[in-house]
């Protein structure tokens, strides 16, 4: 018999030895396929959490395919025939990859499609969700390449998975500890070649000297916790980055910032002003960061304190889509900082001071259209890879609502339910007739889930959004059926592209 | 040609040696009864030979083929059928005989149909329904399908009853024996190996203590009986030390005497019963010498142990 055809009858075999718990396995796959598919209109019979089933049925039927042949017991009914080493191992990882992952992948498949993901954005889904079960089943491999039987198995299993949330649940936090996301990535990698490397070898050597079973829990420890490790928020793919084009283009904030804490004479030691960017417009923002103040004495000395932290004012325009109706600053939202003082420099500024200036930077943000849709229930759009769609729209006198479902599926650490900080805005729009209503976010609420596999998370959400309410003078337009019929919504989002330092002199109130 | 050639094998449990700079070297077409008591090492080393655990130290080579070297159509020509291996339970023995056939390029169906019908085997029985006379019978079938060059046996008669044991002896040796496969057979039960074997071999403690054909053996190895004039003389203490299983009661002296030759009765015996009464010389069976080798290596390793 060649390699190959061993390879297929020692899978045939395994496949009919496993055929109930197989059997039993499709079932629960089937079941979460439904549940998960359901996962947009959740009702009382969902099945939230059958992905666990699945997992630990999966990983059950990977245990039971390689005990059936064990590498290491030396009573296997295997080694004393002329079979390939090598073709034995290869037909488990047949059967664990064709039917162990290919089962719920297939349901996976129809999860994901039945909830309406992007189908573009389907294959890389599942291929990360592949690649999270597959390595739970090469820890359940080792292990169970490493124990005599299923319940040994079983023990081992779950010791190894509660001593491994302990480790996550203290480790982390004592060290300071986090990994980059490359590094957790080719961390997983390779944890994954050793274990299959390690299996391989203990087909091959049938080996089992302590170092064997510290190399194989070593390796299984590994498949579990890296995807699992806390991964550096600064490798976080960034937003995009300022260009020297849009410098050209830059205007210019005007800052402004207030000592309200902290004059001579007071106890508190420190300086605390009130800082605000000034000047946006309908098609920029600025972004206000302010790192030190500097204090002139009067004895003629300077004292450059830095701040606690850096925070960020963002001067809010109006949100009109036409730079023809471009509007006035609506509101500008400030930010305190402070900027603590030593004893030294407390006594010197209580001593008095001529004026103080803060130095900061200012971040442009231009706005960008993002997407249109129709103004009208039941109309759907991709867009950031989440799936919008109008479920109600309400129009009174005075104010137009809409009701937004928001659904996404991800990487389980993925992002947060809905559009979250940072999403963009809305705004409806006649281009005809060139006018605009803009909306405010409202309510929201939504559930995050499961599919049938790890490694994908789908969050579901509703959003409520309304205009403002009409004020004399605000509106020189009338907004009917009419003029809803001829707009649509337009989402737009606001991008960095340009930055400068900023110095501004602080306001002290007498 | 030497069918299972070991040099300086070495294998431990942890520290515990299992077996200790073994050398063993059985020749091809030999019916080779590997005797031991309990934890002598037996299991190990058959389960090394058939590549079921891995070789820590030493040399292994079998048909005269280095072990690691075996071709898959090399190893299709060793059988092995153990006490407690595991047979796939949950098949049927006309799906083990199809599951493996295919491995085999000698497997001889008409043997196996013979051998079925001889062991009153049912082919539609889950293996696990069998009972275990009946499972070592389907272990054996499936060892002797094949056509195996060299067949090892690990303690298949443990436990069997006398007319199960009697029709896998009377199988095996209607196959193996016709065709001039060499067998390893281990065991300690020693009353069907006088029968089958033609070569012993003793382990103990990991060690090899004697490996030679029967029909040496049995002229090395003699039962003395002799009986004294008179029972002050003599005490059985002061025989010499290699004299084994020594006995006495009153005036009757008996031993095992590992060196029997012309001039053990003209010479030795004299020299130390000058004044015996009468002195017979019987065949020693396979189970008087296992028995006495037993005995003396356990005494051996007390005294150490105590020392």
């Amino acid at each position: 018999m060649t390699w190959l055809a061993q390879l297929r009858h020692v899978a045939a075999k395994d496949i009919r030895q496993a055929r109930v718990l197989l059997l039993v396995y499709f079932g629960v796959v089937a079941w979460a396929t439904w549940g998960a598919c359901k996962l947009t209109r959740p009702d009382k019979t969902s099945t939230q959490g059958a992905m666990i089933f699945v997992v630990a049925t999966g990983l059950f039927v990977v245990a039971a395919l390689v005990q059936a042949d064990s590498p290491t017991r030396s009573d296997a009914f295997w080694p004393s025939r002329p079979f390939y080493a090598s073709a034995v191992f290869a037909a488990k990882l047949f059967v664990m990859g064709a039917i162990v992952i290919g089962l719920p992948l297939a349901g996976q498949f129809i999860a994901l499609s039945a909830i309406g993901t992007t189908p573009a954005r389907i294959p890389m889904l599942l291929l990360v969700a592949a690649w999270s079960y597959a390595l739970w089943l090469f820890a359940a491999m080792i292990v169970a390449a490493l124990t005599r039987d299923l319940r040994t198995f079983a023990v081992v299993f779950v010791s190894l998975c509660v001593l491994l949330l302990l480790v996550l649940e203290e480790w982390p936090k004592r060290l300071q500890f986090s990994v980059g996301v490359r590094t957790q990535e080719i961390a997983t990698l390779l944890g994954a070649i050793v274990a299959i490397a390690l299996v391989l070898t203990l087909y091959r050597t049938r080996d089992m000297r302590g170092r064997m079973w510290v190399a194989g829990i070593a390796a299984a420890a590994a498949m579990l916790i890296s995807p699992m490790l806390p991964s550096s928020p600064g490798l976080v793919p960034s937003s995009p980055v300022a260009t020297t084009e849009a410098a050209s283009l830059t205007r210019w904030a005007t800052v402004r910032a207030e000592l309200v804490e902290g004059p001579a004479g007071a106890r508190r030691p420190w300086l605390r002003f009130r800082v605000r960017a000034e000047g946006a417009t309908a098609t920029g923002r600025f972004g206000l960061s302010i790192s030190s103040a500097t204090v002139y004495l009067r004895n003629g000395s300077t004292l450059e304190v830095p701040t606690e932290e850096a925070g960020l004012s963002v001067a809010l325009a109006a949100q009109p889509y036409f730079r023809s109706v471009r509007g006035p600053l609506v509101s500008a939202q400030g930010y305190e900082v402070d900027a603590k003082l030593t004893d030294l420099q407390r006594a010197a500024v209580s001593a008095g001071f001529d004026s103080v200036t803060v130095e900061g930077r200012v971040t442009i943000w231009n706005r960008q259209a993002i997407a249109t849709m129709p103004m009208v229930e039941h109309a759907a759009l991709g867009v950031d890879n989440r799936h919008l769609e109008i479920v109600r729209l309400d129009r009174s006198a005075d104010t137009v609502s809409l009701t937004m479902k928001i659904f996404s599926v991800d990487r389980s650490d993925g992002q947060s339910i809905g559009f979250g900080f940072g999403g963009p805005d809305l705004a409806l729009v006649n281009e005809t007739r060139d006018q605009e209503l803009t909306f405010r976010s409202g309510n929201s609420g939504g559930v995050s889930g499961t599919l049938v596999l790890p490694g994908n998370e789908a969050h579901v959400s509703t959003a409520e959004y309304d205009t403002a309410p009409l004020r004399p003078g605000d509106r020189p337009f009338v907004v009917d059926d009419s003029w809803i019929s001829e707009s649509h919504l337009v989402l737009s989002k606001w991008t960095p592209n340009d930055s400068y330092p900023v110095r501004a002199k602080v306001i002290v109130s007498p | 040609m030497i069918a299972v050639d070991v040099s300086r094998l070495s294998y431990r449990y942890g520290k515990v040696f299992a077996l200790r700079d073994l050398d063993l070297a059985i020749p091809e077409g030999a019916f080779y009864a590997l005797l031991g008591p309990n934890g002598a090492g037996k299991t190990t080393l058959l389960q090394l030979l058939m590549g079921m655990r891995r070789i820590q130290q030493g040399r292994v080579s079998l048909l005269g083929v280095e072990r690691s070297a075996l071709s898959i159509r090399e190893k299709s020509t060793i059988g092995y059928i153990a006490e407690g291996q595991a047979l796939p339970k949950w098949m049927r023995l006309e799906e083990l005989e199809r599951y493996l056939s295919p491995l085999y390029p000698t497997w001889d169906a008409a043997l196996a149909n013979d051998l079925r019908e001889r062991f009153d085997l049912d082919p539609r029985r889950k293996i696990r329904t069998l009972s275990r006379g009946e499972y070592m019978k389907a272990a054996l079938l499936c060892a002797l399908a094949p056509r195996p060059k060299l067949l090892l046996m690990d303690e298949p008669f443990t436990g069997m009853d006398v007319l199960v044991k009697d029709e896998l002896v009377r199988g095996l040796l209607d196959v193996a024996g016709n065709e001039g496969w060499s067998v390893v057979l281990s065991s300690h039960d020693v009353g069907e190996l006088e029968l089958l074997a033609d070569w012993v071999g003793f382990l103990d403690a990991g060690h090899m203590q004697l490996s030679e054909p029967m029909e040496a053996l049995r002229k090395r190895f003699k039962r003395v009986e002799v009986v004294l004039r008179d029972d002050t003389n003599r005490p059985a203490a002061t025989l010499p030390t290699e004299w084994m299983s020594v006995e006495r009661a009153g005036v009757r002296v008996s031993f095992i005497a590992p060196n029997f030759n012309e001039t053990f009765v003209s010479d030795v015996l004299p020299a130390h019963f000058p004044d015996a009464a009468r002195i017979e010389v019987f065949e020693a069976t396979l189970r008087d010498v296992y028995l006495a080798l037993a005995t003396r290596e356990r005494s051996r390793a007390r005294r150490e142990e105590a020392a």
